[in-house]
């Protein structure tokens, strides 16, 4: 296959008109919070409106069902000639806030949307409005050069991704499951375009497709002791008691293994990765499993692949300095590899602590995902697709430490994969950092018209004959 | 139960009037007397309004006795003596203010906190015991020997400081006060030890009136542990609350040496005959041979661990402001109450040591060295345990420290026999009442302790 050049196939696609777009979309203060209280929902009744009117094809022509308020679900009838389930390709409405106290330290407006020195500048420009917008881009530009799918695809934007998703696409999914809708792949955000997590595969390009997310537990762990004045204690105070039970939880740690995405991982990005050690080795990495495993848990990277963590968090004991704590607590954060339940991990916890009397109470908890295979129909087009523009890319399969809205669909769907149409390696590079959740978030303007050129190509080989065949 | 209102053997003084001790006690409750660490945030009016009642009430004293204000607040009078005696002056202390009402607990008092509720023959309210009683039996003591033309042979101070439960800056004027005019002080009495029935030490068939010679140190320290901190699914091997974790638990496996302070060496070797406790009756026998017993005995409770050693105690706690952020900075906030025999340097040396993790720093946030001992064989303390046997010749009345802080600590600039001690039972009767709800005094309680401090007055100046 001929290497794709966005530019020659797509010259209408123009990067500055989308960034305005993107830049619009950013205006909105989409923000809710974890208790849903005081949230101004008229911030993303203006942002959809804002959606209407930038993308009018899209609303005229698909079915866009609202849920739990303010999640949108579309769906773009296809002909049903392929016979095949859908597509659902996912993105959120919501950001989280500008953490106060460094409003000061953005070099523009986060809600200005401005686009300044080749950047479209603010909160939400990487996550997940841009993916959002260049969703829309695509099927707006298939429409409008009426293209028709031949299966259905769906696109559904959550309201409250960054608080858990529950009420957006924790409802939508069950809506699908409700209504009998399955897909046969979710495309929602994930890493994309890169040069290598936890190995150093130098200049090489990689493609990372999320197949699984890491479980995530907040425990809290509390003493009660009887309290009283300080200047009376016990020989261990509740607060004294909760940091053996601490360093008991750490020194516990989970077993190591490498699981199947990470070992698919390895595999395909193995003759890529310069320490010479390490690359011969990721020749047979099942057989060389506990090796591999202690080169690469000398970094948290490393060992966040291999195992379960364990973070201790927050603490906090009496209120005053010379009073004893009647309380003591304290919260350890672990991310669940594909081996664990946040059951099991609560079971472990326990037996390391070895004392009933202290409490275990499960704050958020979420099992870790399924693993999508990489065997599947649609990951071959998605990573032909990728490499029509990207000969040079690797695509490799990988976990995600955090998560996601898309694995709400699992129950309707198989085969969920977390990717990124932009192209950013380039510009990181030249130290490029998106800010994400941090301060001056911003989007690359010139990545964008190629990114939605991906995602049009991606739509357009889903969802016909020709683009399916390999 | 010994009943110490029927082994009171004392009779004199049958004239001075009862029910007017306590309806000025009740009188004194009434003026809410918070203070605040910042003079200029705290409610003047109700210390303001005290002062004039005292100087109504009390009418002699104030014509008799020099008075100055101190540090906005705190008062000092000089009742001047003849100075036959030859006698360097004594001083008496109270506080006037006292700790508020815990929000929320308003509702459990049987009578208003400040209202002054005199029924079920006890006073009721905040600072009944802690220590308005103390305050208003001087005055009591005062003015009954003045009316009766009493002159002390030398001066009498009475120094009433105005921050006591918020930190003592009054005292520490008043003592600086007095050092600057030169007038060195014989003793000092001031609340801490007191009569109590012997079961408070394992002693049920005795009286025993302790009296506070040395109070314990203090310190806050902060216990800092650092990482670059960053999101929590890529935590590492530890977090800084990890490390944190390790330096507590090593803090507390390691606590400060014991030792039995001579005080409290003297205390058991008083008590010893009268202990309920079969071992530590034997042991007291022997004591100077048997410590090593002993303070093992000892350091089974919380007391008597409190008496043995420094103690610590692990009080606070802060970590990372969010479940899924690794901490940058993790905090542990740890009291400490010193024995004589450490000083917050040696103090510092041992918990470095114990945590042995430079990478652990240590910020001491409030810290004072334990006060000095004062001697037990002078004539003012003599002359306290004569009175008390004048009213309970069975009494034992023995030496001791003190776990908390008081205002007469500031003292010792200006005076070297430091008595804390305050006659009444009623404030270990009462304890669980005490920076708490219910606060009260019976009224023989308070009516003889006014009784003992006219005595100690007349006794310590003629």
């Amino acid at each position: 296959m001929a290497k794709l050049d966005a530019k020659t196939a797509y010259p209408e696609l123009d990067s500055m008109e989308i960034a305005r777009h993107l830049g619009g979309m950013v205006t909105y203060k989409t923000m809710v919070n974890k208790e849903y209280a005081g949230i101004d929902w008229s911030q993303f009744e203006g942002f959809q409106k804002y959606l209407r009117e930038t993308y009018p094809l899209t609303h005229e022509k698909l079915e866009l069902t609202m849920i739990g308020g303010y999640t949108m679900l579309f769906r773009w009838q296809g002909s049903g000639k392929s016979g095949k389930k859908p597509v659902l390709f996912m993105a959120h409405q919501d950001v989280v806030p500008v953490t106060p106290g460094t409003e000061g330290d953005w070099e523009h407006d986060p809600f200005g949307g401005e686009i300044i020195d080749g950047f479209v500048w603010g909160r939400g420009s990487t996550d997940c409005k841009s993916t959002l917008c260049l969703t829309l881009e695509a099927v707006e530009y298939l429409l409008k050069k009426g293209f028709v799918p031949d299966r259905d695809i769906y696109l559904e934007f959550g309201h409250d991704e960054e608080v858990g998703g529950e009420m957006g696409a924790g409802a939508a999914a069950r809506y699908c499951e409700e209504n009998g809708i399955q897909f046969d792949a979710v495309f929602d955000e994930g890493p994309g375009f890169n040069h290598g997590e936890g190995i150093d595969v130098g200049e090489t390009l990689l493609y990372t497709v999320n197949t699984f997310e890491k479980g995530y537990l907040d425990l809290e762990i509390a003493v009660n002791s009887k309290g009283g004045h300080s200047s009376k204690p016990e020989e261990h105070t509740a607060l004294g008691d909760l940091a053996r039970a601490i360093v008991k939880v750490e020194d516990r740690k989970f077993p190591a293994d490498i699981p199947l995405c990470v070992q698919q991982y390895l595999e395909a990005a193995g003759p890529y990765i310069q320490d010479e050690e390490l690359r011969t080795l990721c020749a047979d990495v099942v057989g060389n499993k506990e090796k591999i495993m202690e080169i690469m848990m000398r970094t948290p990277t490393g060992c966040a692949m291999m195992r379960t963590t364990t973070a201790a968090t927050m603490a906090a004991g009496s209120p005053a300095p010379n009073v004893l704590p009647q309380r003591a607590t304290a919260i350890v954060n672990f991310r669940l590899n594909p081996s664990e339940t946040v059951e099991s991990v609560v079971e472990y916890v326990r037996e390391a602590i070895g004392d009933d009397s202290v409490e275990l109470t499960v704050l958020n908890g979420k099992d870790p995902s399924n693993m999508s295979s990489i065997d599947s129909e649609a990951f071959a087009v998605m990573k032909k697709t990728v490499n029509a523009f990207f000969p040079e890319a690797v695509v490799v399969p990988l976990g995600s430490l955090g998560g996601t809205d898309s694995r709400r669909f699992e129950t309707v769907c198989p085969h969920v994969y977390r990717l990124s149409p932009i192209n950013n390696a380039p510009y990181k590079k030249n130290g490029y950092t998106s800010g994400a959740h941090g301060t001056n978030e911003k989007a690359v303007v010139e990545s964008l018209a190629p990114a939605a050129a991906l995602y049009i190509e991606l739509m357009k080989n889903l969802c016909t004959q020709e683009g399916r065949a390999l | 139960m010994v009943d110490e209102n029927k082994l009171c053997v004392f009779t004199g003084y049958g004239d001075l009037d009862e029910a007017a001790v306590a309806d000025h006690l009740s009188h004194i409750i009434q003026f809410p007397t918070i203070a605040d660490r910042d003079l200029e945030a705290m409610d003047i009016g109700p210390f303001l309004g005290l002062r004039g009642y005292l100087e109504k009430t009390y009418p002699l004293v104030h014509q008799n006795c020099e008075r100055e204000i101190i540090a906005g607040a705190s008062m000092l009078y000089r009742w001047p003596g003849s100075g036959k005696g030859g006698k360097k002056p004594i001083l008496l202390m109270a506080h006037q203010d006292v700790v508020p009402v815990t929000p929320g607990t308003e509702e459990d008092w049987q009578h208003p906190a400040f209202d002054g509720v005199i029924a079920d023959g006890h006073v009721w309210g905040r600072g009944a015991i802690d220590m308005k009683n103390m305050l208003c039996a001087e005055f009591e003591a005062m003015e009954y020997l003045m009316q009766r033309g009493f002159t002390p042979d030398r001066d009498v101070y009475l120094a009433l400081g105005h921050d006591e439960e918020v930190g003592g800056s009054g005292a520490v004027a008043t003592a600086q006060h007095l050092l600057e005019q030169g007038v060195e002080i014989d003793f000092i009495m001031d609340e801490g030890g007191k009569p109590a029935h012997g079961e408070d030490f394992g002693a049920s068939d005795v009286l025993v009136a302790t009296i506070s010679v040395f109070e314990k140190g203090y310190c806050d320290l902060q216990l800092i542990s650092r990482s670059p901190g960053g999101h929590s699914n890529r935590p590492g091997k530890t977090t800084a609350l990890g490390e944190l974790a390790k330096a507590i638990v090593a803090l507390e496996a390691s606590p400060m040496p014991a030792e039995l302070p001579e005080p409290f060496v003297r205390f058991y070797s008083l008590m010893g005959p009268y202990l309920d406790d079969p071992r530590m009756r034997e042991l007291c026998t022997d004591l100077p041979n048997r410590m090593e017993e002993f303070i093992a005995l000892l350091e089974e409770t919380p007391q008597g661990n409190a008496m043995v050693r420094t103690t610590t105690a692990v009080t606070q706690a802060w970590g990372s402001p969010v479940n899924n952020v690794l901490p940058q900075k993790a905090v542990a906030g740890v009291n400490f109450r010193l024995n004589p025999r450490d000083t917050v340097a040696s103090l510092l040396e041992h918990v470095r040591k114990a945590i042995h993790n430079d990478a652990i720093e240590l910020r001491v946030v409030e810290a004072r060295e334990a006060s000095r001992v004062s001697p037990t064989d002078t004539p003012a303390y003599a002359l306290i345990e004569e009175v008390m046997h004048e009213f309970y010749p069975e009494l034992i009345v023995a030496s001791n420290g003190l776990l908390g802080g008081t205002d007469s600590r500031k003292y010792e600039c200006v005076c070297d026999n430091i008595y804390r001690f305050y006659p009444f039972f009623d404030t270990s009767k009462y304890r669980a009442s005490l920076h708490g709800t219910n606060e009260r005094i019976s009224v023989s309680d308070l009516v003889r302790g006014t009784r003992i401090m006219i005595r100690i007055i007349e006794k310590a100046c003629q």
